[in-house]
């Protein structure tokens, strides 16, 4: 080895990476099953893969049978995906405030399990807690730092509208065995169905990454993660 | 003996990796999540020098580690996993780097200097090699995209010439010509950089 690569090598040793994030369980939890034999394809993997070249095409999509196909085909309750290709104009990233955030009052964590007619998952730590009423059943949100998660009881009907422009990356995950789905790689808006039934934008905010996941029969939306690796991490910590 | 029973122990590893990838081909998850275990880390490593981001590393690598799961059918049982899985990983950080237009050029951010284990060098001393690593990184960073690419994964990846042909989809004789001419072009960028 020659001066100058004894000289590199040292310098790869003092190169300044962060830490390798813990990638495989992310990965595991995503990945298809294969097999060797050729199978007709099941009926779900066709609505599947239908819905994803749907999503791909772009284009709003106005008529209701075809939003209630592709909420059915990524097997999420109570959340409808879209894809336009155009988001409305750039809001900021939330300033920290429940209200400001769209998210209801701000309530005591010995209250959260009370606040809501469902039985409520709870991230480790300290979140402050809050609930707002506006969807059957109401919906309880917790924010730790600048992650948010959001739970709502999960129905056939949907309360959480995506929509997402054309660079948002959407991965199907599993969690805990469940069906989940990640949007990443771009903001997106979200619109909610109020218990009158209107589609209200939440105008607050466009959300950037987020897991939306179903558990024990309800929708949890996990918002602000930088990486699938550490939405999962925090989606498995909900007890 | 010692080096007998490091070559021993470095033939049982790859004997292992085969029946990992053996395993991962025919579809077991546990095999392949032991495969990723051993790799991810370099995989990481390469997508940050080339994305420049830890986020997007993150997500180049994770993407990488999905593409190689659907491609394994098709993966040769006897050829080094770890490269092929770097190749991916640099090609999906490249993506992210042209979508967020970021510069061509890795990333190359020094951290403190290492530890030294024996006698504690001067302060002089250790601000004169802190001064040399700083000049060469810069004289690599000037180098074009394809010779700090092969200097990378020789010297900052420690892959070896033959890795280096697969992550970089070169022929092994390339990657000896293409790193010549490489150092030699950084030679003369440090000759041209005042001390």
């Amino acid at each position: 080895m020659t001066e100058l690569e004894q000289r590199l090598t040292a310098l790869g040793a003092v190169l300044e990476v962060p830490p390798a994030p813990d990638l495989v369980p992310g990965v595991l939890a995503q990945l298809p099953v294969r097999t060797r034999r050729r199978r007709r394809p099941a009926r779900r993997t066709v609505a599947i893969a239908l819905a994803a070249a749907l999503l791909v095409a772009g284009g709003a999509m106005a008529a209701s049978p075809t939003r209630h196909f592709i909420l059915r085909a990524l097997g999420l309750r109570g959340v409808q995906i879209e894809r336009v290709p155009k988001l409305p104009s750039q809001h900021e990233p939330p300033p920290g405030s429940g209200v400001k955030l769209g998210i209801g009052h701000r309530i005591a964590p010995a209250d959260a399990r009370r606040a809501v007619r469902f039985t409520v998952l709870v991230p480790p730590g300290s979140p402050a807690v809050y609930v707002r009423h506006d969807v059957p059943g109401g919906r309880i949100s917790f924010l730790l730092g600048r992650v948010l998660i959001t739970e709502f009881r999960g129905t056939a009907t949907p309360l959480i509208f995506k929509v997402l422009g054309p660079r948002t990356k959407v991965t199907q995950v599993r969690v805990d065995g469940g069906s989940g789905v990640y949007l990443s790689h771009a903001p997106h808006e979200v619109l909610f169905q109020t218990t009158h039934g209107e589609i209200r934008a939440d105008r607050v905010r466009l959300a950037g990454n987020v897991l939306l996941f179903d558990r024990r029969g309800l929708t949890v939306r996990i918002e602000g993660t930088h990486a699938l690796g550490q939405a999962l991490a925090l989606a498995r910590s909900l007890h | 003996m010692h080096a007998q029973v490091t070559q021993t122990s470095s033939i049982a590893a790859q004997s292992d990796e085969g029946q990992l990838i053996a395993a991962a081909k025919a579809g077991d998850q546990r095999a392949y999540g032991q495969l990723l275990e051993r790799h991810q880390a370099v995989a990481f490593r390469a997508a940050y020098l080339v994305a420049g981001s830890a986020a997007d590393a993150e997500d180049a690598t994770q993407d990488a580690c999905m593409k190689a799961w659907l491609a394994l059918p098709r993966f040769r049982p006897d050829a080094p996993f770890r490269p092929w899985l770097v190749h991916i990983a640099i090609n999906e950080a490249r993506n992210r780097r042209r979508g967020a237009s970021r510069r061509a050029t890795l990333l190359l951010r020094l951290g403190p200097g290492p530890a030294n284990a024996g006698a504690a060098p001067s302060a002089e001393a250790e601000a004169m090699a802190a001064e040399d690593r700083a000049r060469l990184s810069e004289a690599v960073g000037r180098l074009r995209e394809d010779d700090q690419l092969v200097i990378a994964a020789r010297y900052f990846l420690g892959l070896s010439e033959a890795e280096t042909a697969i992550a970089l989809e070169l022929r092994p004789g390339t990657v000896k010509s293409r790193l010549s001419r490489a150092l030699g072009r950084l030679h003369t960028q440090l000759e041209e950089t005042p001390t």
